[in-house]
């Protein structure tokens, strides 16, 4: 298939699919790409459209998330966020953490309120720029995490002691969700998520007691407004997976505190689609790229039927992930097979591929090696060699330049003898001088100037 | 010498911050390093913290739900271990796993300085049986801690009280209770946590109750040692306790639960027996019906289940 929009909707819809698609949920990390910190992003349509737009051509996902803030609807709303360079904001008070009374129907959200303009306008430019190729998804805070934002903790007694109070909170809120659902439909999103990681919260008994009914209703309002639903929760919600099935979402996102591959036959059974679940912490942030390629592979392997899956991280990213990892895990689903061979190698380079390095010290002109995983499909790769191929072309025949392929046994030996860690990687005369970010014309001429 | 690390958790509202200051105002005269996850309504106040010479790193949680996004904690940790304190205190957050945070220390080379002393939760006397019963995280908190304070018992009555007791014991027998109020600790309360491993071995005291349940599962050895864990995960905080030798991927582990508090350490020895597993819960427990669904999750993978 060779829109990358039409896989994932074809997963959504359930059907037999030639790839398995991939979404990274880059939230604040997009800023990361472009050099933007969290509150930049999530308050600034300029920045926040530019970031996306980065984590569009450099991840070749087949769908991305425009915002990944639980706080908008809570700030609107009257809660106090405090703010992170690296990270969502947080809420710090709870407007209804002192009272009982369900808020007015007059204060949900409107379209000027609080952060919506810059969020709409930011998913109206999105759909503009990368709408065709790209499935996009407008996520919305989940109904009982909304209601712990308004309420706090308090919450939890209340389910105790006052079940109807709970209730009603919950309509309200699902109020607030359906409202949003209506702005971001509007504003071109393919896939409404509603993301409640509150969820893993609560036994089974209660989510069927509570929460049952007003993911049901606002599941089945997202599928009548023409788009599709997906319900991400985080934390270990193995034991709700099955309640949550129930409420009829097109699909299911995970983390990594639930096995994926047992939480697929569940979901398979109500033919519902599940996303997931790279580790945060341990495999995209602090992980190696090999590590990225490794357990996307293992997941792929272990999971016969296809059908009904998406690859993702389990949560909002990291702000920090290296973009190595991210360029992993888009090559282990595109080139599955290749990759394994990669890793394989990778294990086995030591053993017996002789590498000669050139003699750094005595070149006769300049050296620009580009290390990659695989020009031709991975995005970030491609741009690099682009990058150099610019430089080689301008200056004649005064450089030399040269690509090694990841995908071949001896330039893995050259990359472990080199040091190489991360792919992709320019190094001129034996040098690193760019890591996984692709450098500008400029940059790179500074770079080469600087060994002539 | 190693750095003392206490854990101090409880839900919302039920004194930690209180807990904490007190918990400061003991370890005065030396240094502390204190990681809050989210300052309580109180605040933590700055003058004593400067008088008992204690720095304060506060997480400015945003992803608080996110238990897998223990990135920020695993920075301040480190962070605090590299300033060399004596003691590093750990508030978590109301709705933190602990279980999680424990997991980390094992994880990171700059952690092994640190001696991990034990958890301390404080539960609310009042609010304890509402919070137990909503929210999965007090059973893991409670679960997973070496003391527990039953707090604010000034405004509990008696058998409020003994019945918060027993809720605490229904989820991990062998704990320690103690009966405080405005979160005061004695210092021999204190000393007397002495880390994980030196730990009384098992609730067998606490399990001579009649009506004491038992099952015996059955693994096959096509199971991965991940996939048992998250079996185990899955109905663990209906147990008291699960115990014995997982024989899977050509290792062997000794499998040692007491409550929710999943463990499962590389073992040495001769194992007696493999892969089967006893379970143990009290009256009234729902256990079976938890191992059974757990079950269900891996087809094919668990051969028996007897009671």
């Amino acid at each position: 298939m060779s829109n990358p929009k039409e896989l994932l909707l074809s997963a959504l819809r359930h059907e037999d699919i030639e790839n398995v698609p991939w979404v990274p949920f880059a939230g604040v990390h997009a800023g990361r790409l472009a050099g933007y910190d969290a509150a930049e992003v999530l308050t600034d349509a300029d920045k926040l459209v530019e970031s996306l737009l980065e984590v569009n051509r450099l991840y070749k996902p087949n769908g991305q998330p425009v915002v990944f803030d639980l706080q908008i609807e809570a700030e609107i709303l009257g809660c106090e966020l405090v703010w992170a360079k690296d990270g969502p904001p947080s809420v710090k008070t709870h407007p209804l953490s002192e009272t009982t009374q369900i808020p007015c129907l007059c204060t949900l959200p409107e379209k000027e309120d609080g952060r919506l303009p810059m969020v709409l306008d930011a998913m109206r430019r999105m759909k503009k720029e990368v709408g065709e190729k790209t499935a996009l998804y407008g996520l919305i805070c989940g109904p009982f995490t909304l209601a712990s934002h308004l309420r706090g903790n308090n919450i939890f007694m209340d389910m105790y002691d006052d079940d109807e109070y709970v209730k009603n909170l919950l309509g309200f809120c699902l109020a607030v969700a359906k409202k949003m659902t209506d702005y971001y439909v509007e504003a071109g999103m393919d896939i409404v998520a509603v993301v409640d990681p509150l969820v893993s919260q609560v036994s089974s008994a209660h989510f069927e007691e509570f929460l049952t009914s007003p993911f049901t209703d606002l599941f089945k309002y997202i599928h009548e407004k023409g788009v599709f639903s997906s319900f991400f929760v985080c934390g270990d919600a193995t034991k709700n997976i099955e309640v949550m099935c129930k409420t009829a979402p097109d699909s299911i996102s995970i983390d990594e505190n639930v096995d994926i591959i047992a939480a697929k036959n569940i979901t398979d059974k109500y033919n519902i689609t599940i996303g997931g679940n790279i580790p945060l912490t341990t495999v995209m942030l602090h992980g190696t790229q090999q590590d990225n390629m490794k357990y996307v592979i293992d997941m792929l392997d272990s999971i016969t039927d296809k059908r009904n899956l998406i690859v993702a991280p389990g949560c909002d990213m990291p702000y920090a992930v290296p973009p190595e990892n991210a360029f992993g895990v888009a090559q282990a689903i595109w080139q599955t097979d290749e990759t394994r061979k990669m890793i394989e190698n990778y294990v086995a380079a030591d053993e017996g591929i002789e590498v000669e390095l050139p003699d750094y010290e005595h070149l006769e002109k300049p050296l620009v090696e580009v290390f990659t995983l695989d020009s031709a499909t991975c995005a970030a790769c491609g741009y690099m060699l682009e990058a150099a191929q610019k430089a080689k072309d301008s200056y004649g025949g005064q450089i030399d330049m040269v690509e090694y392929k990841f995908t071949l046994k001896e330039n893995i030996a050259r990359c472990k003898k080199m040091g190489v860690q991360h792919l992709p990687s320019i190094y001129i005369n034996g040098a690193l001088k760019f890591s996984s970010v692709i450098p500008s014309r400029e940059e790179l001429k500074e770079a080469i100037d600087g060994v002539m | 010498m190693p750095q003392k690390l206490y854990l101090v958790t409880g839900f919302l509202g039920a004194g930690k911050t209180t807990f904490l200051k007190n918990l400061i105002g003991l370890l005065s005269g030396h240094r502390l390093h204190v990681i809050v996850n989210e300052f309580g309504r109180e605040g933590i106040d700055g003058v004593l913290l400067s008088e008992v010479a204690a720095e304060v790193t506060e997480i400015n949680n945003g992803s608080i739900f996110c238990t897998c996004r223990l990135d920020r904690f695993e920075e301040a940790l480190a962070e605090s271990a590299a300033k060399g304190p004596e003691y590093i205190l750990v508030e978590a957050s109301g709705l933190s796993d602990p279980t999680a945070i424990k997991k980390i220390l094992s994880l990171r080379s700059e952690f092994t300085s640190i001696e991990y002393m034990g958890g301390i939760c404080i539960a609310d006397a009042v609010n304890l049986k509402k919070v137990l019963a909503t929210a999965r995280v007090c059973r893991k908190q409670i679960a997973s801690s070496n003391l527990v304070l039953i707090n604010k018992t000034d405004l509990a009555e008696e058998s409020g009280i003994a019945e918060a007791e027993e809720l605490v014991r229904s989820v991990r027998p062998d704990a320690v209770i103690r009966r405080t109020s405005f979160g005061r600790i004695r210092p021999e309360w204190l000393s007397a946590l002495q880390g994980e491993n030196k730990e009384t071995e098992g609730p067998a005291s606490h399990l001579k109750d009649v009506g004491l349940m038992k099952l015996t599962i059955t693994i096959r050895d096509t199971m991965t040692n991940y996939q048992l864990g998250k079996f185990l995960s899955m109905f663990l905080e209906d147990t008291y306790r699960v115990k014995g030798f997982a024989c899977l991927e050509g290792k062997t582990s000794l499998v040692d639960c007491v409550g929710a508090d999943l463990k499962i350490s590389p073992y040495g020895g001769k194992p007696s027996g493999c892969n089967r597993l006893t379970a143990m819960a009290g009256p009234g427990m729902p256990m079976e019906k938890s191992v059974r669904m757990a079950a269900e999750w891996y087809p094919g993978l668990i051969e028996k289940i007897e009671a």
